[in-house]
C-alpha cells in the first residue's frame, strides 16, 4: 500500500513537473494568466501539502515563491526569464527535499540564495514577504481584495480528522492556519472526545473542528486545502447564504456568525439594501422568495443538483498504485495467458463440447483482462516531454546558443516500462543535437540559417510500434571526421565499402565518441553505444539520416509493450515459431513450381509483385523432408514486403515474451521467446532482423 | 542548551521542555500524574523554553484545560511564546484565552 509520505511526494514531483512546464510557458509568454495561475497553484498545493506533513523549512520556502507567484497573478509583478529561472532552481531544490524534507545547512544556504535572488529580481516593486504566520487578513484588508461587491463568500467548515491522523504523520495545525490564510475564521475546536490527560494516546486525534470563514475566495478552494485527507477526514464545506440563515439562532455556531458580521461590518457594507417600497415588483418577489414553501422547494432543487453532481464527479474517481503492483499484475495476465493456451490445447484434444465451451468462454475473459490490463499500463510519452523541454533550455543558456523545442504528438502512448527506460537514451540524443548539431547563433547566421536553431521531437504509432524521431536543423553529421575517427580506433578497416547510413550508424560504436561528447555527459555516464543498447533492450532501433549543413533526423522504432504481443505460429520441422501479427500481411500456399526449390532465398510472385522471401528450413539447417503443402508467410517491414516459407501455419497466439537472457542477446532473428501451453517453448521471430541477415553477403 | 525533560517546579508548577509536540506529550502526561500524585494539582504551565508546538501539543492542552474546568481547578500558561501563542490561537481563540498569561517585559 502507498503510504500518505509517498502520496505526497509522488504528488509533488506531478506539481514540480506543471510547474516547470508553466514556467516554460511563461518565459515564452509573460502575460498567459491561466499559465501563471497553474504555476501558483502547483506550488500553493506543495505548500500546503508540505504543511500538513510537518515539512515546516519546505513549508516556509514555497510560502515565499507563492506569495511572489501571487503578486504575478494580481499583475504587479511581470514574470521575465531571470525569474523564471529562479523559479526553476527553486523547483530543482524542492524536488530534492522531497526525499529529506529538513534542510541541511547547506540546503539553507542554497534556499536562502534563491530567495535572495528573487528580492533582487522582484525588487522594490513587490511588497514585503508575507511570513506564514502573519498570513491572516484582516477584513478590511479581505473588502480591498474583494473584485466586486458581494464578493465575499461565508462558508461553514466542519471537519472531523481520522483518530489516527498524528500517528501517520499528519498534522492539523496547517490545515487551521492554510484556512485562517483564507479569511476571516472563526474556530470552535470540539473537545467532546477527549478523554483524561492520563488516558490520551498523543498519536490520536480526538478533536474535531466548526469553523465559519468568511473569504474573497471560492469552495473549490477551500476544498483543495483538504486535498490530502480528503478520504480519510469527515469533512463538510457549507456555502451559507443570507437567506439560509438564522441570525437570531441561539448556537456556537450563529454566535460566531453574528461575530463576524459585526466585526467586519459586512451587514452594513454588502448586504443590506434600502427597504423595498411595499406593492413593488421587487418587493412582490422578496415576499414570494420568503415564502417557506418555496424556500423549501428550492432547498429540495438543490440538494438533488448536489446530489447529481457528486455523482457525477465520482465517474472520474481515480486511485493511486505503485507501479511494481501494475507490473505484478501483468506478470500474473502473462501466466493466465500461458495456463489458458493450455487449456486450449488441452479442450482440442478432449473433444468434449463443455470444456470447449468453457475454454472459449474462458478465452475472451483473459483476451478482455489482457487488453484492460496494458490499457492501465499505457501511459502518455508526453509525460517526459516536459523535461526534455528544461534541457534544452538549460543547456541553450549553457552553451549560448539560441533553440526552440517542439514537440508532437505528446498524447502518444506507450508502456510505462518502456517510457521509463526511454527517458535517459532520449535525454542524451537530444544532449547531443543540442550540443554538436545546432551551431552557433553567429555560424547559423553565417550559413544563411535563422538564429534560433530547432529541435523537433516527434512521437506517432505506426502499426504495433512507436516511432519517436528527434530532428534538428544543425550542421549534420561529419562523414568524414566519423570516418577518421573509426580508423583511428581501429572500429573499421580502410578497405570498408561503407554507405552514408552506414557511416551514420558509427556513431553508436562503443569507444567512437569525441572527446567531447564524453565530457558533456560523463555525468550521466551513457555514450551512444549505451543509447542505441538501450534502445535494443526495449526491443527498438534506432536510425539516422543526416544532411550536412541541413540537420539530422534520429529515428527509433519501439515495441509498444514488452510483455504480451499477438502472434502468428507457425512450424517449421518440430519446431514453433511466432511472428509478430502486426506486420502480417498474407498467407498464401508455396506455389507448385517453387516446391522443388530448395534455395534459402528466392521469390514469390504474389498478383504481379515478386516478393523476397526466406526459407526457414535452410535459414535453420533443417535436413528432415519438407511436406507436400508449403506455406509462405507475408510481412511488411516498413514499406517493403518479406515473405517466411514455413511448414505450416498454426494459428493466432498471444504470446507472453520472455527474454532470451545474456546467453542468446546477440543471436540476430529472435526478439524473445514464449512458453507455449504444453510446457515448450517457442521462439519469436522478428522479421526485420532476419531480413537483414539473410541478405547479408 | 536543550531542555528536553519537563521538570516540576514548586506549587504544581511544570516546566515544559523544548518542544510539546506527539513525541514529547506522554512523557509529560507522566510527569504530570507524578506531581499530582506527590505535591500539588497542576496550576501552570511555564512555557518559557517551549519553542515548538504541533496539534497533538495542542490537543493535550485541551485536555488539560478541560479537566480543570470539570474540576474547577485553576490553571494558567504562562511565558508563552509569541509563535506558540498563534499556534493555539488557530485552534479558537476562546479556548486558550483565559489561560495563556500575558507576557510582560523584561
Amino acid at each position: 500500500m502507498i503510504g500518505p509520505i509517498e502520496i505526497f511526494q509522488t504528488e509533488a514531483k506531478e506539481h514540480l513537473a506543471l510547474l516547470e512546464s508553466a514556467l516554460l510557458a511563461l518565459e515564452d509568454d509573460p502575460n498567459d494568466l491561466e499559465v501563471i495561475n497553474q504555476a501558483f497553484r502547483s506550488i500553493h498545493t506543495i505548500k500546503g501539502a508540505a504543511g500538513m506533513y510537518g515539512y515546516q523549512d519546505l513549508t516556509h520556502f514555497t510560502h515565499h515563491l507563492e506569495s511572489v507567484l501571487d503578486q504575478i497573478r494580481a499583475g504587479k509583478i511581470t514574470i521575465n526569464s531571470p525569474l523564471v529561472g529562479v523559479f526553476l532552481d527553486a523547483g530543482d531544490l524542492i524536488a530534492s527535499l522531497l526525499i529529506d524534507t529538513n534542510f541541511t545547512a547547506p540546503e539553507h544556504l542554497c534556499a536562502e540564495a534563491i530567495l535572495g535572488r528573487l528580492h533582487n529580481i522582484v525588487g522594490a516593486s513587490a511588497p514585503p514577504l508575507k511570513n506564514s504566520e502573519n498570513a491572516s487578513f484582516a477584513i478590511s484588508e479581505l473588502m480591498q481584495h474583494k473584485p466586486a461587491a458581494g464578493a465575499l463568500n461565508i462558508f461553514k467548515v466542519n471537519f472531523t480528522p481520522d483518530t489516527n491522523t498524528f500517528k501517520s504523520g499528519l498534522d492539523v495545525v496547517p490545515i487551521l492556519r492554510e484556512l485562517h490564510g483564507y479569511g476571516e475564521c472563526f474556530i470552535t475546536t470540539r473537545t467532546a472526545s477527549l478523554p483524561t490527560p492520563q488516558d490520551i494516546k498523543p498519536q490520536q486525534c480526538y478533536l474535531s473542528w466548526e469553523i465559519v470563514l468568511i473569504t474573497v475566495h471560492l469552495k473549490d478552494t477551500i476544498q483543495e486545502t483538504f486535498m490530502f485527507v480528503e478520504d480519510d477526514w469527515a469533512i463538510y464545506i457549507d456555502e451559507i447564504s443570507l437567506h439560509e440563515l438564522s441570525l437570531h439562532g441561539k448556537t456556537e455556531e450563529d454566535f460566531h456568525l453574528r461575530e463576524a458580521l459585526a466585526s467586519a461590518q459586512l451587514s452594513a457594507a454588502l448586504w443590506v439594501e434600502p427597504p423595498l417600497a411595499p406593492g413593488s415588483e421587487a418587493a412582490s418577489s422578496a415576499e414570494q422568495f420568503a415564502n417557506p414553501e418555496h424556500i423549501n422547494a428550492t432547498l429540495a432543487q438543490q440538494k438533488a443538483k448536489t446530489a447529481q453532481m457528486s455523482k457525477s464527479t465520482n465517474i472520474d474517481e481515480t486511485i493511486r498504485v505503485s507501479a511494481s503492483r501494475l507490473d505484478s499484475l501483468m506478470n500474473l495476465v502473462g501466466e493466465l495467458v500461458i495456463v489458458q493456451a493450455r487449456l486450449n490445447q488441452f479442450s482440442g484434444r478432449a473433444q468434449n463440447a463443455e470444456i470447449s465451451a468453457i475454454a472459449e468462454e474462458l478465452d475472451m475473459l483473459t483476451t478482455d483482462i489482457r487488453t484492460e490490463t496494458f490499457g492501465i499500463r499505457m501511459v502518455p510519452i508526453g509525460s517526459t516531454f516536459g523535461r526534455f523541454k528544461r534541457l534544452v533550455r538549460d543547456l541553450s543558456k549553457e552553451l549560448d546558443k539560441k533553440i526552440v523545442l517542439t514537440t508532437f504528438g505528446a498524447q502518444t502512448e506507450l508502456d510505462k516500462m518502456v517510457i521509463d527506460k526511454l527517458s535517459d537514451p532520449l535525454i542524451h540524443l537530444i544532449r547531443n543535437s543540442i550540443d554538436h548539431g545546432i551551431e552557433s547563433p553567429a555560424q547559423r547566421l553565417q550559413s544563411g540559417k535563422p538564429e534560433t536553431g530547432s529541435i523537433e521531437l516527434k512521437a506517432m504509432h505506426a502499426d504495433s510500434q512507436v516511432i519517436i524521431e528527434i530532428t534538428d536543423d544543425g550542421k549534420g553529421l561529419d562523414k568524414a571526421s566519423i570516418l577518421r575517427k573509426a580508423l583511428d580506433k581501429g572500429v573499421i578497416q580502410s578497405n570498408h565499402n561503407l554507405s552514408d547510413n552506414d557511416i551514420h550508424m558509427l556513431i553508436f560504436e562503443p569507444g567512437l565518441s569525441t572527446a567531447k561528447t564524453v565530457s558533456d555527459i560523463s555525468g550521466r555516464g551513457v555514450g551512444m553505444d549505451v543509447v542505441k543498447r538501450s534502445i535494443a533492450d526495449l526491443g527498438g532501433k534506432v536510425s539516422i539520416q543526416s544532411r550536412p549543413g541541413k540537420g539530422t533526423t534520429l529515428t527509433i522504432n519501439l515495441p509498444m509493450t514488452l510483455a504480451i504481443i499477438e502472434g502468428l505460429m507457425v512450424v517449421v520441422d518440430k519446431e514453433r515459431y511466432v511472428l509478430p501479427l502486426s506486420c502480417i500481411e498474407e498467407c498464401i500456399e508455396l506455389p507448385c513450381k517453387l516446391k522443388n526449390n530448395a534455395a534459402t532465398h528466392s521469390l514469390v510472385e504474389v498478383r504481379g509483385t515478386q516478393i523476397p522471401f526466406l526459407n526457414l528450413r535452410g535459414w535453420f539447417k533443417v535436413n528432415s523432408a519438407a511436406p507436400p503443402i508449403e506455406q509462405v508467410v507475408i510481412v511488411h517491414i516498413g514499406a517493403q514486403k518479406f515473405g517466411f516459407r514455413v511448414d505450416e501455419v498454426i494459428g493466432q497466439y498471444q504470446t507472453v515474451i520472455k527474454r532470451l537472457g545474456k546467453l542468446y542477446e546477440g543471436v540476430a532473428g529472435f526478439s524473445g521467446a514464449t512458453i507455449l501451453g504444453d510446457g515448450t517453448v517457442a521462439m519469436i521471430l522478428d522479421p526485420h532482423a532476419l531480413m537483414e541477415s539473410s541478405q547479408q553477403p | 542548551m536543550l531542555h528536553n525533560k519537563a521538570k516540576a517546579l514548586d506549587d504544581g508548577v511544570l516546566l515544559l521542555p523544548n518542544s510539546l509536540t506527539i513525541f514529547t506529550v506522554r512523557d509529560i502526561a507522566t510527569d504530570i500524574a507524578t506531581i499530582c500524585s506527590e505535591r500539588h494539582p497542576l496550576s501552570r504551565l511555564d512555557f518559557v523554553n517551549c519553542e515548538e508546538i504541533d496539534g497533538a501539543g495542542a490537543q493535550f492542552l485541551l485536555c488539560l484545560i478541560k479537566q480543570a474546568q470539570a474540576e474547577s481547578l485553576p490553571l494558567s500558561f504562562s511565558n508563552v511564546t509569541p509563535n506558540i501563542r498563534t499556534t493555539l490561537h488557530l485552534f479558537g481563540k476562546v479556548h486558550f484565552k483565559a489561560y495563556i498569561e500575558e507576557l510582560h517585559a523584561l
